[in-house]
């Protein structure tokens, strides 16, 4: 188990100092180890695609140690979602040229992109290599409307292009 | 000729399939061997090590679930004129069936193979495969070379898919599949009372029929982060059932701390987790002769070629008897695990978030000590072994908060609009989110490192 509180934080710092929704944090973490600039956290499939028990309870210890800060906002039809922000100095290294395209890249997408994406990817390296999309409808048939699948290919092209 | 078939049941009293088709055809399912299998796995697994009474098993509870569903849509027929007749098949099918991907033992059995396929992504440095979830296992069941799916088929291809899509579904796409997955689905409804009487445990009490004769049906906003994004038929309640409410957010949350989060069962489970890892460090080396176990032990043959072939032999049984064989084995670490789990000799806990009076900073603190301490190989392997659970009784906060799936709604009383349990009850919004930290240790030489560790945060 990988339990990293400075790592989250500097996940926030590098995405410009805030980042809106857990689950834009744990898809943003999965890109970062899939591309092997992660900090290892290990991933399995939950409610909602790919979603590290690490890095829940890393964020946690990060809010306990001020490492980051978490308020709660609403979106228009009353649902809570989270925002955290950080400014700590976690130092930097070779990997963090990489990390912030990626960030950056993920920035242009939505959460539900970034989770339609991110679950597509998990499923191709889970058993399901040739229908990972097919299986990602299957799964999240509310969410797959043709746009945002397109959208999510895109991205998945456009990260694969950066690396 | 079709006759009727009567299961008598603890908690429901007489569950009956009747004469016509449809039931005849679910009664077929359950004589299938997958179905059959879910006599050997217990619901509790290793609970029956604090609670001798909760012996029952995923056969029972399915076919519990199955009779839950079945009042759910009498419920909802109540309701609504335009009742689709194919969708009510669907979800009660897949009430039946939605746990026959239980592996044994069944989270811990899950997070073993976790942790094994991490084991082994490290010892080739390389990333780790993606551990499949018991839903899917499910799913692969209901639709590969098996009993039940060819049953299933019998219905046709369509009615096949929609039963499996349906289970590994996220979201409930329409109130027939909120029956099967929603805050009060036929599981949930089911297994808290269900383990709550089998356990003895009082805790978890709350009025089932008054929260059955006020579920309304409503339209739930869905969302991910801050993106609205669409709008599903769902389960909610009226607003003279906030108290039944209220009872069955505080039952839930109590029953997962007096029993699901048990320390000695979590104790067990980390021990099975432990003792499936070393088995598979030892076969991934070529060793497996050290292990006892034969090479078609469904446990080696699953840890092998994980293939459904294999999960499907796998059951609590198969485990208690590898269990015997393991502790006569040639390998040290897995003889005495094997021969202290047999003998309830378990790992004792040091309860970290209760020494350190749940103050979250100096928990950080210590896990980041644990981490160095871990890193410096200051432990031998399987000399601790950790523990970190949470459980927000109501996860308004939550990851993933924002779906149908994380609040109860309360139909306020014009009729039309819904307000948020959390907002009708002080109870409800008082409750926070409660964590633990422990950590199990072999001996009295770990617990003492534990303790040395801890020392310095006091």
């Amino acid at each position: 188990m990988t339990i990293s509180a400075g790592s989250v934080a500097k996940i926030v710092v590098l995405n410009g100092g805030g980042l809106v929704g857990k689950t834009r944090f744990h898809k943003t973490a999965y890109f970062l180890e899939e591309f092997g600039v992660g900090f290892g956290f290990s991933f399995e499939y939950y409610h909602f695609g790919p979603y590290s028990k690490d890095l829940s309870v890393s964020l946690i210890d990060a809010n306990a140690l001020d490492f980051i800060s978490e308020d709660f906002e609403r979106t228009q039809q009353g649902a809570i979602y989270s925002v955290f922000k950080s400014s700590i100095d976690g130092g930097e290294d070779e990997s963090d040229e990489l990390r912030s395209k990626i960030l950056a890249k993920l920035g242009d997408y939505d959460s539900v992109i970034l989770e339609l994406a991110a679950t597509a990817d998990f499923l191709a390296k889970s058993g399901y290599e040739n229908n990972s999309w097919e299986e990602t409808k299957n799964r999240k048939p509310e969410k797959s409307t043709d746009e945002r699948i397109q959208r999510s290919k895109e991205l998945l092209e456009e990260l694969n292009n950066l690396h | 000729m079709a006759k009727q078939q009567r299961i008598r049941d603890p908690l429901h009293d007489l569950i009956e399939f009747d004469d016509s088709d449809f039931e005849q055809f679910l009664w077929s399912l359950i004589d299938t061997r997958e179905f059959q299998r879910l006599r050997r796995i217990k619901q509790l697994g290793f609970s029956e090590l604090v609670y001798p009474g909760a012996t029952h098993t995923r056969f029972i509870h399915s076919v519990g679930v199955f009779h839950t569903a079945r009042d759910l849509l009498k419920t909802i027929e109540n309701k609504i004129t335009d009742i689709d007749e194919d969708r009510a098949k669907v979800a009660l099918t897949a009430a039946l069936v939605h746990d026959l991907g239980h592996g044994p033992f069944s989270h811990a059995f899950e997070e073993a193979t976790k942790a094994l396929d991490a084991d082994i992504a490290k010892q080739e440095k390389r990333q780790s495969i993606k551990t499949k979830k018991h839903e899917h296992w499910t799913s692969d069941i209901l639709l590969g070379d098996t009993e039940v799916s060819a049953k299933l088929n019998k219905m046709g291809d369509r009615f096949q898919n929609d039963v499996a899509n349906l289970l590994t579904s996220e979201i409930p796409k329409d109130i027939y599949a909120a029956v099967v997955s929603s805050q009060f689905d036929a599981d949930r409804l089911d297994y808290i009372r269900r383990d709550r009487m089998m356990t003895g445990a009082q805790h978890g009490g709350f009025d089932y029929s008054w929260l059955l004769a006020n579920l309304q049906i409503s339209s739930i906003p869905l969302a991910v982060d801050n993106k609205d994004y669409s709008k599903v038929d769902s389960l909610v309640i009226g607003h003279k059932a906030i108290q039944a409410a209220e009872s069955y957010v505080l039952g839930l949350f109590q029953m997962y701390f007096a029993v699901y989060f048990h320390k000695t069962t979590r104790s067990a489970e980390k021990m099975l987790v432990a003792i499936l890892r070393r088995v598979g460090k030892l076969i991934s080396e070529g060793m497996l002769a050290k292990t006892g176990l034969v090479n078609t032990n469904p446990i080696v043959l699953f840890i092998k070629k994980r293939d459904l072939s294999s999960y499907v032999q796998t059951d609590d049984f198969i485990i208690w008897g590898s269990l015997s064989v393991l502790s006569s084995c040639d390998d040290d670490i897995l003889k005495e695990l094997a021969t202290r789990l047999l003998k309830r000799d378990l790992y004792k806990v040091i309860d970290v978030t209760e020494i350190l009076d749940g103050n979250a900073v100096k928990i950080a603190n210590f896990r980041i000590a644990m981490g160095d301490a871990v890193n410096s190989n200051h432990f031998e392997e399987f000399e601790i072994l950790e523990d970190h659970v949470s459980r927000d009784p109501y996860k308004f906060k939550e990851y993933g908060s924002s779906d149908a799936l994380s609040k109860i709604h309360v139909l306020a009383p014009n009729g039309k609009d819904l307000m948020d349990l959390a907002d009708c009850s002080e109870v409800v919004k008082a409750l926070g989110k409660k964590s633990l930290f422990r950590i199990y240790t072999r001996d009295d030489n770990a617990s003492k490192k534990i303790m040395d560790i801890l020392g310095g945060l006091l």
